[in-house]
């Protein structure tokens, strides 16, 4: 079952993902945060969130191994990269559907997840 | 010979045909190698032979009755040379000696001559039978060999950027040129006779190495070599020397010729040059490695901006949104970011602060109580890590140290091994004494090191493969530490913990050392 208005977030970086979750809960989103990607990707296998929000460098798994295995998964969630760091690059190389670069405003981040839904 | 009983007015012309000639006469005649003649008391020719024609260019009929003065050059002849030989020979008997004559065509000849007087049966003198030899050549000959020598002697004295000098077989200094005098500062009359291990510094004295070089020499026709030796004044000089054995024409030593030269500016240039293109070297990389840090450096500070900057604008245009739970949340993250910003802008200052060697306030300290300090400033930050302190081996141990670089360096440690270990476990801190240092371990029960890892944890930003990017604050820690211990003359290192985790290790000189 397809959750329109569920985001997920991947980032292993603690303080950013609990403002991330809150500022996407905040905005009405139902929000599924993880610091581990694999256990990310796990949530994948019965869950569809309409947005996946993906930081880049994580360790055991990074974002660009985590994107082509949820794609492997069939998921077709549009994905934005949140990277501190080549975030625009790896959105092109991977075909990722929009990037942010950090430190981001919560408002960019809100209207880029609602524009992603929305379509 | 019986010259007095020859007929003095006789023409002894060479072509003489007569039979029944005095066979003395034939001898005269016969001698073409030498002028011989007579003179008479006045010095004048009264008897003349073929063998003087030959030499002086005069016939018998233009010399006879003449002076015999005439084959002097003019200065002898003003300096009245003739007539004081004469006086010579009447006085003594005979006269002998060698010097310039002059020929009929004006051309001189080196004559060695001998003047002797004649007397008849009554002891009286009668006059004088000269019998000169032409020695021309080889007058020439030791005239051209002298000048020779004299022509290497001035070309070895002017020499002004080698020293050139010989030494007798035994050593001494035989011989000095001008570039000796200059190179090693001595003149001629100080060193000749001195043994040239004068120049040698006492490092190669005690080694015996003059005598070797000279051994060498001889037994390999040559010896060569770069090496310091002493000037006059004791000062020190790169020496280019080359000692080659001098033997005479029966394979005799009879000495060495040394060739020194000064390399001591070609020596410095080149090791200038090394230095320069070694600090080139040395200089774009650690231009390399600053930019590398500084890229990383902004990077590390991005993500705590990035909580503190979205969190401040949530607090600030959507408090009315968020409920409690959410607030506190973004309340503690803007705390916790600050923290790992302090934290790592400190730890930035301690390794950018420059440290002069002789500025730094090293002092005898109890590790002890500058461990708990170092303890307590960790837990301020909020953790619950507990903390074991224990000092086994001995109570009361005291270090060199700077007291607040120390702090840092087990903060640092502290922070590391909760980072990465969680705040549930425990961290040990074991110090004991370790011969002329004292020993300060930190145990972590983290996820550890992979050993081929372990050399790398202290460079600046490494990221470990066990724990990589899921802990804030990476990398720059252990590098801090590294750089503080070190400082303070001591080293760090890590190991795996048995059972699990890392100890970092730390040596630093034990307190009331000589400094």
């Amino acid at each position: 079952m397809t959750e329109t208005a569920s985001v997920l977030v991947v980032d292993d970086d603690p303080g950013l993902l609990t403002l991330l979750r809150v500022v996407l809960k905040t905005e009405g989103f139902v929000v599924h945060a993880f610091q581990e990607s694999r256990a990310a990707l796990a949530f994948l296998h019965d869950h569809a969130p309409g947005v996946i929000v993906l930081d880049l460098r994580m360790p055991e798994m990074d974002g660009r191994e985590f994107f082509r295995e949820a794609r492997k998964l069939g998921v077709t969630a549009p994905v934005v990269i949140a990277s501190a760091y080549g975030a625009s690059e790896a959105c092109a190389e991977l075909g990722a559907e929009a990037a942010i670069p950090k430190p981001f405003d919560p408002s960019t981040i809100t209207s880029v997840v609602r524009s992603l839904l929305e379509n | 010979m019986a010259v007095e009983e020859l007929d003095p007015s006789a023409t002894i012309a060479p072509e003489s045909q007569t039979p029944a000639k005095d066979p003395r006469r034939i001898l005269l005649e016969a001698i073409r190698d030498y002028a011989i003649f007579m003179v008479d008391l006045d010095g004048n020719i009264v008897l003349w032979t073929p063998g003087a024609e030959r030499i002086t260019g005069y016939a018998n009929d233009e010399v006879l009755g003449t002076p015999f003065a005439r084959f002097f050059p003019e200065i002898d002849r003003r300096a009245g040379k003739p007539e004081r030989i004469l006086e010579t020979a009447r006085v003594e008997g005979r006269y002998e000696e060698e010097g310039w004559r002059v020929r009929k065509d004006g051309s001189r000849f080196w004559a060695r001559g001998i003047l002797t007087a004649i007397r008849d049966e009554n002891g009286h003198l009668t006059g004088f039978a000269k019998v000169t030899h032409d020695m021309t050549e080889r007058k020439l000959a030791e005239e051209a060999l002298h000048q020779s020598e004299e022509r290497f002697r001035l070309l070895v004295e002017s020499v002004r950027d080698y020293a050139i000098f010989m030494l007798s077989a035994e050593g001494r200094i035989i011989s000095w040129n001008l570039g000796a005098q200059k190179i090693k500062g001595y003149s001629a009359e100080e060193i000749l006779g001195h043994h040239f291990s004068i120049f040698y510094p006492l490092e190669d004295l005690e080694r015996g190495k003059p005598a070797l070089e000279l051994e060498i020499a001889v037994a390999e026709g040559k010896y060569e070599e770069e090496g310091w030796r002493l000037r006059k004044d004791g000062s020190r000089f790169w020496a280019a020397v080359v000692i080659t054995p001098i033997r005479d024409p029966n394979g005799n030593l009879i000495g060495f010729a040394k060739v020194t030269r000064d390399m001591t500016d070609r020596r410095r240039a080149r090791e200038q040059l090394l230095a320069t293109q070694q600090q080139a070297r040395d200089l774009s990389l650690s231009i390399a490695a600053k930019d590398e840090f500084l890229g990383i450096v902004a990077h590390e500070l991005r993500t705590p901006l990035a909580v503190l900057y979205g969190s401040a604008q949530m607090l600030r245009n959507r408090m009315d949104l968020l409920d409690e739970d959410d607030r506190n949340d973004l309340i503690n993250g803007l705390a916790e970011e600050t923290e790992r910003m302090r934290a790592l802008v400190e730890n930035l200052l301690a390794l950018a602060r420059p440290v002069a060697e002789d500025s730094l306030n090293l002092v005898d300290t109890p590790v002890e109580s500058a461990v708990q300090s170092a303890v307590a400033t960790f837990l301020r930050s909020g953790t619950q890590c507990p903390v074991r302190v224990s000092e086994p081996g001995a109570t009361g141990l005291v270090a060199r140290i700077e007291p607040t670089y120390f702090e840092r360096v087990v903060a640092n440690l502290l922070e590391n091994a909760s980072k990465y270990a969680g705040d549930d476990r425990p961290i040990d801190i074991v110090i004991t004494p370790a011969g002329a240092r004292v020993c300060i371990e930190v145990q972590d029960r983290g996820p550890g090191v992979d050993p081929a890892e372990l050399h790398l944890i202290f460079e600046s930003f490494y990221r470990s493969t066990r724990t990589a990017t899921n802990k804030p604050g990476k990398g720059l820690g252990l590098a801090v530490c590294k750089r503080l211990v070190e400082l303070m003359n001591g080293v760090i290192e890590a190991s795996p913990r048995v059972g699990g985790g890392l100890v970092f290790r730390i040596l630093l000189p034990a307190g009331g050392s000589e400094q």
